[in-house]
């Protein structure tokens, strides 16, 4: 089914509610996105010693919630037709035909001014045009460009998730650091184990939906060696953040009892026959599993940033000072 | 030319009742938005800079030129 099938074959189910447009949004991912552009902000001001306005803080941050979910609209807007196709995804508003397609683009255009012009009134015109860059990259670079192209769109394409703790940094300094860059590198090296683990147990309906995931057109084995390659490069860089003081013993050992346990299941992941097709419900599980325990890798990370930086809770590693 | 609308459902005219009165909200917390940053900068700005965010309220105009007495 074409994009424009998808807008002719729209039967108007039921009369769309505010929840719909929520959906529309990707509320769960605005969730992990403002987590951290907040850990972004919060550790800034406590490293820099730079002040915020709480208030302008708090509009920035709503700000960061608005693109995101400008881009989720834009994005469910161009995906329509290959999320008709996908169980998944069949129930999200513009296929089910809650919303036209029509009004989930405007919904996404109008939200990401909005949002980007919240982000300059109330930081700075770096962050706003970062905020713009983010939007841009998700909902044009990643949606358009490379999803139906390149089996490594979840590895270009995570920058986009990368995004929000260095605009929550911008937002309070003006410019960006080496502390800035190490947590989108976080982000950027989680996002690909973290997509793939999923993709083992949902390559199917990529497949039947013609988006070339890494399983689909590399088959299984290949994706189990690229989550273990990718785990083991985040390991040190999920450790660095102490080298720079930017982590203190809290975050170090955070950091090293997951990357240990995620790096556990990638190579769990590795021997297992997770993502063939005669694969079992236990290999099922332990991708899943993965997928699962990588939300709680990279939220624990950084609640752990925010708990020592927000909390008062530093405590500097003396060996890297 | 006239233009057909189509009947609405009860269902649906709450529904676009609904709708209408979040996006009235939306646009009155963008305006309130607006002018809580706008307030706060304000607050924030030091005049005495050329290239703050806020208009200083000093036009850099040319002072006019004095008419020379020494000529004839």
């Amino acid at each position: 089914m074409d994009q424009a099938g998808v807008l002719s074959e729209a039967n108007m189910a039921r009369p769309a509610a505010a929840g719909d447009y929520l959906e529309l949004m990707k509320p769960r991912i605005i969730m992990l996105v403002v987590f951290t552009a907040l850990v972004g902000l919060v550790v800034a001001e406590s490293v820099t010693g730079v002040g915020m306005n709480p208030v302008m803080a708090g509009i920035s941050i709503l700000a960061v919630a608005l693109g995101s979910g400008a881009a989720g609209a834009i994005n469910m807007w161009y995906d329509a037709d290959i999320d008709a196709i996908m169980t998944r995804t069949a129930t999200r508003p513009v296929p089910a035909g809650t919303i036209p397609r029509a009004e989930a683009l405007t919904l996404g255009i109008v939200m990401s001014a909005v949002s980007i012009l919240l982000m300059w009134l109330s930081s700075n015109i770096l962050a706003a045009c970062l905020l713009a860059i983010s939007i841009a990259y998700y909902g044009w670079f990643y949606t358009m460009l490379l999803k139906r192209r390149t089996p490594q769109n979840i590895v270009i394409g995570g920058a986009a998730g990368a995004f929000p703790p260095v605009i929550g940094w911008a937002a309070v300094t003006g410019n960006l650091t080496l502390d800035a860059w190490i947590l989108f590198a976080i982000i950027f090296f989680w996002t690909p184990p973290h997509f793939w683990a999923l993709s083992l147990v949902a390559h199917k309906e990529y497949e039947k939906a013609g988006v070339p995931m890494l399983p689909v057109t590399h088959g299984a084995k290949n994706t189990r060696w690229h989550v273990l390659a990718y785990t083991a490069l985040l390991a040190p860089i999920a450790i660095s953040p102490v080298f720079t003081q930017l982590g203190g013993w809290l975050y170090l050992a955070t950091s090293a009892v997951l990357s240990a346990g995620f790096m556990g299941f990638a190579v769990k992941l590795f021997f297992s026959r997770a993502g063939e097709a005669d694969a079992g419900a236990s290999e099922r599980k332990l991708a899943m599993s993965m997928f699962a325990f990588s939300i709680l890798f990279l939220f624990a990370l950084f609640a752990a940033l925010l708990i020592e930086h927000g909390l008062g809770a530093y405590i500097p590693v003396e060996a890297f000072k | 030319m006239t233009v057909e609308v189509p009947e609405l459902s009860a269902a649906e005219r709450a529904a676009q009742k609904k709708r209408n009165v979040w996006l009235a909200l939306a646009l009155l917390a963008f305006v309130v938005l607006v002018g809580v940053t706008t307030v706060i900068r304000i607050q924030g700005t030091d005049y005495s800079k050329s290239d703050g965010f806020y208009f200083d309220g000093k036009l850099q105009t040319k002072s006019p030129s004095k008419p020379d007495d020494s000529t004839p």
